[in-house]
């Protein structure tokens, strides 16, 4: 059986990032990658694009938004899910 | 000549004892004093000098002896009389007249007079053969007949107080810098360590950040092991909390984080 993750507590150490270091591209990615962990796409499509209007060469979050807008599905959030169970997806703190 | 050679080399030959001057040993060794104490003025110590218990008698320390010193001459003339053989050159020196052959000075040696009593080298060793010959009985008279005594003159005598006066003040400006430098040499003085009190109270120990944890916690969360991860970086925001990094690799860690 598997237990949601602590999402309340990784929204508090945003922002408490964001406090100390304000909105930064990394930030952003990984609070976006964080909503669309937990199914809220828009609000992780925000994130993404204000990462990257930041940033728009970056290709983890050009990565990020291809995974958004390709299959917005709930078919695509198991599979987003699943790569982030693996640890092989594009977010984290090596943006 | 040879004074003035002292005084010209006194700085070279004084200046071989500076090392030396530095050790316990000699410094302890030029530490001699006619006092009772090496210091003046500490009560205590002379007294705790003065009770110390010791094998000489009461009356060794008393240095106050009144003697006539002028019995000595007579003494030691009437000695030579009788022996006709046995002087000693401390009292020729100091009634040259009497001794010189042919010479009645009134006049007695002083301390100048020492280095100007002149004894040719071929006589004073005939001296010293007969010394040997005659069973160690002294110098002959008849040997010192050949003492002369030249007189000094203004120039010379000038120049030897100044020589000395050189002398004396080369001998004081060594050997005070040899004082002051063993003195400096043998007080350790101890040194405080830099920032103070090196010994701390726990609740002043402050944390400085360190990459250690941060970078193992991004280790773990490359790994995937994101409870790994997440004990390391609640570990550095607890003790750093501006770690921007660790903030960020902490939220990361909880999204990802995955219990069973």
């Amino acid at each position: 059986m598997t237990s949601s993750a602590r999402f309340d507590l990784a929204d508090q150490a945003y922002a408490q990032a964001i406090r100390l270091g304000g909105e930064t591209v990394r930030v952003l990615n990984d609070q976006g990658y964080s909503y669309m962990l937990r199914g809220n796409l828009a609000g992780a499509r925000r994130k993404f694009e204000k990462a990257y209007s930041l940033d728009p060469g970056n290709p983890v979050i050009a990565n990020n938004l291809e995974l958004l807008d390709g299959c917005p599905s709930s078919d695509n959030l198991r599979l987003i899910r699943l790569f982030a169970k693996r640890g092989s997806g594009s977010s984290g703190v090596g943006v | 000549m040879t004074i003035r050679y002292l005084a010209l080399l006194a700085p070279l030959l004084l200046g071989g004892c500076y090392g030396l001057a530095g050790h316990d040993e000699v410094d302890r060794y030029f530490q001699r004093s006619n006092t009772i104490t090496m210091t003046a003025g500490d009560a205590k110590q002379v007294n705790a000098v003065m009770h110390t218990i010791h094998p000489w008698p009461r009356y060794v320390a008393d240095r106050r002896i009144a003697y006539d010193a002028r019995a000595w001459v007579p003494r030691s003339h009437a000695m030579a009389k009788r022996n006709s053989r046995w002087i000693s050159f401390p009292t020729l020196a100091m009634r040259p007249g009497k001794w010189l052959c042919g010479q009645r000075r009134r006049r007695t040696l002083t301390s100048r007079d020492w280095g100007q009593v002149r004894q040719p080298a071929c006589r004073y060793r005939s001296a010293e053969h007969q010394l040997a010959g005659k069973g160690r009985r002294g110098v002959g008279l008849s040997n010192l007949a050949t003492i002369s005594i030249r007189p000094l003159s203004r120039g010379t005598t000038l120049m030897r107080r100044i020589m000395l006066v050189l002398t004396c003040c080369w001998l004081g400006i060594v050997l005070g810098g040899c004082k002051q430098t063993l003195r400096d040499a043998a007080v350790v003085v101890p040194v405080e360590p830099p920032g103070g009190d090196p010994v701390q109270e726990p609740t002043a120990v402050k944390y400085y950040p360190s990459d250690e944890p941060v970078r193992m916690g991004l280790e773990h969360y490359n790994r995937g092991a994101y409870g790994l991860s997440q004990r390391y970086f609640k570990d550095v925001v607890e003790k750093a909390p501006k770690d921007v990094t660790a903030w960020i690799g902490l939220a990361a860690s909880y999204d990802k984080f995955r219990s069973l």
